[in-house]
Order: C-alpha cells, then sequence, then structure tokens
C-alpha cells in the first residue's frame, strides 16, 4: 500500500508541470498586451514598455515560464491588480466559504444520492425506480444557475422561508448561517445528486446480477445481509471515485453557485478577476483548482485501492 | 423416490409492460416441461442457447417461481421459503462471478455453515479445510482473494462452499464451459469422485454432449422450452428419434469425420415469437405439412419423444 501511494505521488510531478505549462501558455494566447490593459489606452508608449520590463513581459518565453514556475513553488502567485494583495492570500481568505459549500453539497449529494439509487435497484422497472431515475436525469440535465434561480423563486420569493443572497453571520446565530447556505448547497448538489444515484442505482443492478448474490441466497443469507455483505460492499466501491470526481466538479459548480447567491468564494472571485482582466489573480485561481484537483483525485485513488484487494494484494499488502 | 419431480412446469416473463403494469409481451421460457430425477443419479439437460436450460435450473433452485406447474422435492412440494434450502446448491458457469470479489475464500467457503450456526470455530474450519482436501485444494488458498486464483480454482472453491451444507441435489449450470478444454476433464473427473463418495444427486444444465455421454444417466433435450426428447444416455446418443437430437448430435466435432453440411440450418427462432405446432418445425429437415399441428408426445421404453415422424410408434 506504501509502494502504491509512494508511486502515485510521484506521478502528480509531470501532471503538475503539464498543469502549469498549459495555464501559462494559455495565459499568453489571451489577446492583448496586460500592461495596455493595466496601464490604460492613454498611457505613452514609453510607459507601457517600462511597465513590460517591471512584469518580465520583454523576455523569451521559456525565460518567462521559469521564473513563473520558481515563483509558484516559492509560493509566489503574484499580486492581485484589482485587489492590490497577495493572490495567495486572497485565495486563502476566499477558500473556506468554497469549501464549506462544497462540502455541505457533496453530503447532501452522497446522503441523497446512494440511499435512492440503492432503493431504485431495489425497485428496479417499478414504479418508484422510474420516479427516482427521472428524479436524478432532471439532477444531471438541468443548469445549476437555472436550479439556483429556481429555488430563489419559489423559497425566497414565494415563500419567504429562506434568505436569498449572501453569507450569514455567526452573531446572528447558527440558523442565519445554516439558512444562508442551504439553498446554494441544494443547487450545487442537485446535479453530483443525480450522477452518484444514477451510478448507485447501474452499479448495484450489476451486482445484483452477479453468481455470489444468488449463492449467497441459496447459502441462506437474509435479503438484508445479502444486500449489507456482498451487494453493497462490491457496488459502492466505484461509486466512490464517481464521488471523488464530484468533488472537482463541485469546485467548478460553486462559481456558477456562488455567483447567482453572491456568496464571497472562490468561484465569485473568479469571476470577478475574469471580468476585470486581473491576469494573475485568473491565473493564480485556475492553477490553485486544478493542484486541487489533482490532490482530490490522488485521494480517490488510494481510498479505491484500499476498498480494492484487488489492488490492495498486487502492491505488496497493507 | 425420485428426488426430484418436475410436473407440466412452465415459466414467463413478462417483457414489455403497460402503463398498469399489466404484461403486454410475454417470454415463455419454459413450457409444459416434466421430468423426474432418482436419487443419486446424474440427469442432463442439453439445448441451444436459448432453450430455457437456465431457467429450469432457476426453477429448481427456487430462483423464480413457476407460472404453472409444480416441483416436488423428495416428494414435498416447493415452496418460497425453500429457497434457502441447505439441500439444494447450485454451481454456475462463470467461477469468476460466482465468487464474490471482496471476500476470501475462507469466508465464501464457511458462510453457510455462519449462517446455519453450525458447530464452532474449530468445526468450521475443520469442515472447511476437509472440503478443500475433497476439490483438491491447498490450504494456503483460504486467506486469498478471489482474484488471486485461476478460472479451474475458483470451480473447485464454488464446488466445495456448494458441498459444504451436505446438499442432496446439486445443480450443475455449465460447470466447465467457461474453463480451458484441460480444466474442464479436471472438473468433471472430479464432480465424478466427489459422487462416488456421498449420495449426491447432479442436475446438470449443459449444451456439450460430449458431457452428457460420458457424465450422465438420463438426459432430456430441450428446444425453445419445451423438452423435445427424454431417454438415458445410450438411448439418446446411440439413436437419436428427434430430428432436433440428430442435429444437436451430428453438430459434436469428430476428428474422424469431416463435417457435410450444417446439422440445423439457420438460427433458434426467437423465444418471443415461437413457431406454432412443433417449434423445431422451421429449422427441421423432415418437416411437412402436419407440423403445423403440436406433435404427440410419443412414450416408448423409457424414452419419450415428441416429434410427428415417430406418432406411429407407441
Amino acid at each position: 500500500m506504501g509502494r502504491f501511494i509512494l508511486r502515485r505521488c510521484i506521478q502528480i510531478v509531470p501532471t503538475l508541470f503539464f498543469v502549469l505549462l498549459v495555464i501559462f501558455l494559455l495565459m499568453k494566447m489571451i489577446p492583448g498586451d496586460p500592461a495596455l490593459v493595466l496601464l490604460g489606452p492613454e498611457a505613452s508608449p514609453e510607459d507601457v514598455a517600462r511597465f513590460r520590463v517591471e512584469l518580465g513581459l520583454d523576455r523569451s518565453l521559456p525565460a518567462q515560464f521559469a521564473s513563473y514556475v520558481s515563483g509558484v513553488f516559492r509560493g509566489d502567485l503574484g499580486r492581485s491588480l484589482i485587489y492590490r494583495q497577495d493572490v495567495l492570500s486572497l485565495i486563502f481568505e476566499r477558500l473556506p466559504v468554497t469549501m464549506t459549500l462544497s462540502v455541505c453539497a457533496l453530503s447532501l449529494a452522497v446522503l441523497s444520492g446512494v440511499p435512492l439509487g440503492i432503493w431504485a435497484s431495489l425497485r428496479h422497472n417499478r414504479f418508484s425506480d422510474l420516479l427516482i431515475t427521472t428524479f436524478a436525469l432532471t439532477g444531471v440535465s438541468v443548469p445549476i444557475f437555472w436550479v439556483g434561480m429556481m429555488l430563489i423563486v419559489f423559497f425566497v420569493l414565494t415563500l419567504g422561508w429562506l434568505p436569498s443572497v449572501g453569507l450569514g453571520s455567526w452573531e446572528k446565530g447558527a440558523w442565519d448561517v445554516a439558512s444562508h447556505l442551504i439553498l446554494p448547497s441544494f443547487a450545487l448538489a442537485f446535479q453530483s445528486m443525480g450522477i452518484i444515484t444514477r451510478f448507485t442505482r447501474s452499479s448495484m443492478l450489476e451486482v445484483m446480477r452477479q453468481d455470489y448474490i444468488r449463492t449467497a441466497r441459496s447459502k441462506g443469507l437474509r435479503d438484508r445481509l445479502v444486500l449489507g455483505r456482498h451487494a453493497l460492499r462490491n457496488a459502492l466501491v466505484p461509486v466512490v471515485t464517481v464521488v471523488g470526481l464530484q468533488l472537482g466538479h463541485l469546485l467548478a459548480g460553486a462559481v456558477l453557485t456562488e455567483s447567482v447567491f453572491a456568496l464571497p468564494g472562490l468561484g465569485k472571485l473568479m469571476v470577478d478577476a475574469i471580468m476585470r482582466r486581473d491576469y494573475l489573480l485568473v491565473q493564480g485561481e485556475v492553477l490553485f483548482i486544478a493542484v486541487l484537483y489533482i490532490f482530490v483525485n490522488l485521494a480517490v485513488d488510494v481510498i479505491y485501492a484500499f476498498l480494492n484487494p484487488k489492488i490492495r494484494k498486487s502492491y505488496g499488502g497493507a | 423416490m425420485d428426488i426430484l419431480e418436475v410436473r407440466n412446469v412452465g415459466k414467463t416473463f413478462p417483457v414489455r409492460k403497460n402503463l398498469f403494469g399489466r404484461p403486454t409481451l410475454e417470454l415463455h421460457a419454459v413450457r409444459s416441461v416434466s421430468f423426474s430425477v432418482p436419487r443419486g443419479s446424474v440427469f442432463s439437460i442439453v439445448g441451444e442457447s436459448g432453450s430455457g436450460k437456465s431457467t429450469v435450473a432457476n426453477l429448481v433452485a427456487g430462483v423464480h417461481r413457476p407460472t404453472s406447474g409444480e416441483i416436488l422435492l423428495s416428494g414435498e412440494p416447493l415452496k418460497e421459503s425453500d429457497r434457502r434450502r441447505a439441500c439444494v446448491q447450485m454451481v454456475f458457469q462463470d467461477p469468476e462471478s460466482s465468487l464474490d470479489p471482496r471476500k476470501t475464500i475462507r469466508f465464501q467457503i464457511e458462510e453457510g455453515l455462519l449462517i446455519r450456526g453450525m458447530g464452532n470455530a474449530r468445526e468450521r474450519s475443520g469442515r472447511v479445510s476437509a472440503m478443500l482436501d475433497l476439490v483438491g485444494l491447498g490450504r494456503d488458498l483460504l486467506p486469498k482473494y478471489p482474484h488471486e486464483l485461476s478460472g479451474g480454482q475458483k470451480q473447485r472453491v464454488a464446488i466445495a462452499r456448494s458441498l459444504i451444507l451436505e446438499p442432496q441435489l446439486l445443480l450443475l449450470d455449465e460447470p466447465t464451459s467457461a474453463l480451458d478444454v484441460s480444466v474442464q476433464a479436471q472438473i468433471l473427473n472430479l464432480l465424478m469422485e466427489i459422487r462416488g463418495t456421498r449420495t449426491l444427486t447432479y442436475l446438470l444444465i449443459t449444451h456439450d454432449l460430449k458431457i452428457v455421454s460420458c457424465f450422465s444417466d438420463r438426459v432430456a433435450v430441450m428446444y425453445l422450452g419445451r423438452i423435445v426428447e427424454s431417454g438415458t444416455v445410450s438411448d439418446i446418443v446411440d439413436s437419436p428419434l428427434h430430428p432436433y437430437t440428430r442435429a444437436l448430435l451430428s453438430a459434436v466435432p469428430d476428428p474422424g469425420r469431416r463435417m457435410t453440411s450444417d446439422p440445423v440450418r439457420g438460427e433458434i427462432p426467437s423465444p418471443l415469437d415461437p413457431p406454432g405446432g412443433c417449434a423445431f418445425r422451421t429449422r427441421c429437415p423432415d418437416a411437412s405439412d402436419v407440423c403445423e399441428t403440436p406433435p404427440p408426445r410419443v412414450l416408448a421404453g423409457g424414452r419419450e419423444v415428441s416429434c410427428h415422424l415417430h406418432s406411429g410408434r407407441t
């Protein structure tokens, strides 16, 4: 197991390098001179040239890339031009909001998706199965911002049960914080819930067809134990992977959700940065999210390996 | 007494349902099948895929409930609660899927005893070891997982785990067709040896007539959900009566003989829409107009055939 983790960690290095390269080149491909954008159209050519030297834009591409990479490894993602603040510290300032939102949404998605998927598989081709799969398909198909707006229309404007936008504050009590999180979490969770439901259902159906399920029944095991001891354990292994990958999707979905609900998280920061052409902030955030995604994937792989005796054993036991 | 008696058993599966859950299209997997298996014998059911032979095995195992007819086990009708009887156990075709990939070999063999609360840990462990000896596997396999075993080893484990509950009837659903030819022989020999040491009845489901001829006492040939011919192995193999049986037998490859022509014309018709009258008439070399009416069941000298060709032979 240790060897497996080590190997996976080493595999991260080229991925990371590639991510850095892609982000760097993408930023270079954006039309327009950053110096010109920053200084405005009235800047004199001399000012622009001086500013370009200051930003290092006059050097060759490989040299720029090298200094970018070395900066990243020193934890220097540059300074945001609109916030006049270090990019990394800005990210860490906003991260808790996004993390809370993502974790709430993921918990919601897993806690509803997995049971719904199991239930649908047990009622295969019955009415409740149809109902659940339709619900899940709706979740997969409907865009997040639309769900968010509908939720606001219904629960905030029509019923007036929940506050619509912004963060709650702890001074007003835990309910204030929670009530501000309910709608965005649900809007963000809906899609993942649909995906997890569908995946759990098909994985369960697949496993329930296996002969070892029939065998377990013929051994005299009661249905509930057949489910718990043989079916679920096998069916949920691939679900773990999907759940892990959803965390990445949730980070992307957070961009939309935070915009709709005006939550000051990473997503909102990103949208603002893009709108106002804060190149270094966009670049830093994309890198941060990519790295986060890589490590989530690593964690998923390790958990998957731990759950799967095939992989566990082939790397020399735990 | 017969350990297993199947009386006029039929099974239909709904294929399509309307809005109210009423079936609008049904698949007759098994139609009015009857046979009986004497205790301690080997009874085989042969047929192509889609002939309904595995459905018969599932009905006997209690996985499905028959739509019509009844199944008697040692003279007692099969009940819903009998699905968990220890006295009928199954060995499946694919050893890959018949073992839980996330459980050790020891647990899989022992589980049947655990469920029934049989013996203490030491007794159970002793019986597991005895079963491993019986199927010719070493005890070093016990802590392993299925993926570490070969196909033949897995099938031995499947046999060991089915025998640990001391069943009287073992259902073998294509037990060798997923294995290499050399391993097939080993497994068949093992099954024969085991039968020598205890009173055990085999119901063998297969498409392989070679296995049947060296392994079985009686045979039933199925086509599109019906038994078209049944009798002792020597009857069926040496003097087949039904054209379908003849075709099946001539389809067995023989190195000394060149295949003359296609033994059976065309594909098996869809069981959703089987031909009326004799189901085999669309592929039968001897078909005539009379075959559009249902064939008679002709009983003669311990064997049974349903074919118009033999209607005069009672």
